[in-house]
């Protein structure tokens, strides 16, 4: 940017396109639909996934005892709070066993043989492919219990029972943090809310620019504003709407938050605020400008959905990113503007990195937003004009790169 | 005087093609300047030009003042209010709120439009959305007002309307840049016009100037009602070998010759 851009600018025109790109978003039906349904969503998931899990209070399981165990009648399990009772129930005969099996008298059949003290082999039957994993469990608890009873002590019985009691430790400069289950939480929070936040952004850019092209406003707000001032007012508009919205899931998500008390690392919530802001912005005028030389939405999309769907990448990754933060790969992916927001925060939640590290990523990021709001402002002026029908990527690319 | 508008060898290229060819023109306080032309002539060019709208070209172009657009391709914000669309607007243009308001109220009561003040814009007819539209470009009391295309879609009523309302704006010491392929709307309305072909400025200056000087002539002749529209110098002849039956005689002027190819 220039220094003749720099007076194109107009603070009061922009915050007067940002109010009432605001003001226009928020009383469309999408924008309501979306900041209820996003968290209904979340909480029927919560609800279903609760009730799925633990809806068994009963369960029967046949066996055929070759070896001699001496199974029995009922166990109670205890799962997060609540009881399901296994009935064991005898059967001389393996076919039998297996009859009920497909008539549904009994949810499974397990067959200890003979020889299982040698081969270690239990044969379950079962209706479906993978068999309730409290009856395997359970099991496997009476086995070792019958196997070791009498012959160990009491206190190595119970530790051969439950072998770990796992605490995890990070190591940095600052000692040894105790991690916390919750505290991994916060960087896999903060990257479905960044995907979230640019994956609605895009919907509500590509709409609000190309309603106003296709209602052939564009030329009128061009007369009254520079095309600088009309994206950075897009931008702030667009974006207020988006952090309101970002707000609302925050504010729903609060109970929880108060009830675990999750301690966050300052060190990581200003990482996680500083790559929000830079991707944020990053993302938005690059989309801006792009959804500018449309006129219909399902063109647009055609070209903005890589771009949406390349934030996928470090989520993919994010498993291996946070278990080897320092892994070529996850390095490489935290120098690519598209990625750096995501691998940046992944990698700073399991390890302190270099500074060095830090100082080039965020460079490159800010360099990469000037770039990409230049990029976007010629995009912007050339398409906002253009109302070609069917425009290809080829064309795209023409017009990219012959100003 | 200086030129509210002065055009120097304007030369526009979309891609490869040429759609202005060094045009020049100035167009003065007070006046209305009439820009004409077949489609693609490149009228909306040179006026997208002139609001700004379009930024790269070659020559020199200096425009004196605030400026009004009314566009060709109408459109507004459907599904907003009236007057919320006009306040958004007034408010772009650097208004302030008092300013709005008034100007707003002034404008649609001019228009005849002041009941659709709080309906949503997809509600109007066509034509009192293109009210709306006017209204627009002259909300925030512009100094030079362009206007491309403003009769079309309009219909006899609000032509003379909007007409009415153009000589006001001169009267006021605007400065009107119109355009139009409409030629029967123009004769009476500019005071100089500029008339381009594929791109070029092929006429320029007065219109009694550069066009054919034509009269319409109503007479009896043995009884029975003669109605012409032939040239000035024909007509006059006919005033004086029959003046006592002359009824009408009207001085006009012809654009059609300028827009035939060569």
């Amino acid at each position: 940017m220039n220094s003749g851009d720099i007076m194109k600018l107009n603070i009061k025109k922009i915050l007067t396109i940002g109010k009432r790109e605001v003001l226009s978003n928020i009383k469309r039906k999408q924008f309501l639909i979306a900041t209820i349904i996003g968290p209904l969503i979340i909480i029927a998931l919560a609800i279903i996934g609760s009730f799925m899990m633990f809806d068994i209070k009963e369960i029967k399981v046949g066996y055929v005892d070759e070896f001699g165990l001496g199974i029995p009648n009922k166990v109670v399990e205890n799962n997060f709070g609540k009881n399901t009772t296994i009935y064991f129930i005898k059967y001389e005969n393996i076919e039998k066993g297996k009859e009920d099996v497909l008539n549904k008298s009994i949810d499974a059949l397990i067959v200890i043989p003979k020889d299982y003290l040698d081969s270690g082999k239990i044969i379950l039957y079962s209706t479906t492919k993978s068999p309730n994993p409290i009856i395997t469990d359970t099991l496997n608890k009476f086995l070792l219990k019958k196997l070791l009873k009498g012959k160990v002590d009491n206190k190595t019985y119970n530790r051969v029972i439950n072998p770990m009691n796992l605490e995890i430790y990070s190591v940095s400069k600052k000692g040894f943090e105790k991690e916390t289950f919750l505290s991994q939480l916060l960087p896999i929070g903060f990257v479905f809310l960044l995907y979230m936040a640019i994956s609605s952004l895009s919907g509500i850019i590509v709409s609000s620019i190309i309603e106003e092209k296709q209602n052939r406003i564009m030329e009128l707000l061009l007369c009254y504003s520079s095309a600088e001032n009309l994206m950075f007012g897009k931008i702030l508009g667009i974006s207020a709407v988006g952090l309101l919205q970002i707000g609302i899931w925050v504010l729903f998500a609060l109970p929880i938050i108060i009830t675990y008390a999750v301690k966050v690392s300052l060190y990581l919530a200003i990482f996680a605020l500083i790559y929000f802001v830079l991707g944020y912005l990053f993302y938005s005028s690059l989309l801006c400008g792009l959804s500018s030389l449309f006129s219909h939405p399902k063109d647009a999309s055609q070209l903005i959905s890589p771009i949406i769907i390349i934030q996928i990448i470090p989520i993919m990754f994010m498993n291996t990113i946070m278990v080897n933060p320092n892994h070529y790969m996850a390095k490489i992916l935290s120098y690519v503007p598209f990625t750096a927001p995501y691998a940046v925060v992944l990698r700073a939640s399991v390890t302190q990195l270099p500074l060095i590290e830090i100082v080039l990523s965020t460079a490159i990021m800010i360099v990469s937003i000037v770039i990409s709001f230049i990029l976007s402002i010629k995009l912007f002026k050339i398409g906002v004009l253009l109302y070609e029908e069917n425009l290809t990527l080829k064309r795209v690319i023409k017009i990219i790169f012959k100003k | 005087m200086k030129p509210k508008i002065k055009v120097e060898n304007l030369t526009k290229y979309f891609g490869d093609k040429k759609v202005l060819d060094e045009i020049s023109f100035e167009v003065y306080e007070g006046e209305i300047f009439g820009l004409l032309g077949h489609n693609g002539a490149g009228k909306t060019t040179t006026l997208r030009i002139l609001a700004g709208i379009i930024e790269e070209y070659t020559g020199y172009v200096e425009v004196n003042g605030k400026i009004g657009y009314l566009p060709e391709e109408r459109g507004l914000y459907r599904d907003e209010k009236v007057v919320d669309v006009l306040k958004f607007f007034g408010e772009l243009a650097g208004m302030k709120k008092e300013e709005i308001a008034k100007s707003i109220d002034y404008w649609l009561n001019k228009l005849k439009i002041s009941n659709y003040k709080y309906s949503k814009i997809k509600e109007l007819s066509k034509g009192n959305q293109q009210k709306v539209q006017f209204i627009v470009s002259v909300i925030h009391n512009p100094d030079i007002v362009i206007l491309d295309e403003p009769f079309s879609g309009l219909d006899v009523v609000n032509v003379r309307l909007l007409r009415d309302i153009i000589f006001e704006l001169k009267e006021e010491g605007k400065t009107i840049i119109l355009s139009t392929h409409q030629l029967e709307k123009i004769e009476r309305l500019c005071d100089r016009v500029l008339i381009l072909k594929k791109g070029k400025a092929v006429h320029y200056g007065k219109i009694e100037d550069i066009c054919r000087k034509m009269a319409y002539i109503e007479y009896l002749d043995n009884g029975k009602l003669i109605k012409k529209e032939i040239p000035y110098e024909e007509a006059v002849l006919i005033l004086k070998e029959k003046a006592e039956d002359v009824i009408k005689f009207e001085v006009r002027y012809s654009l059609e010759d300028l827009f035939l190819d060569e």
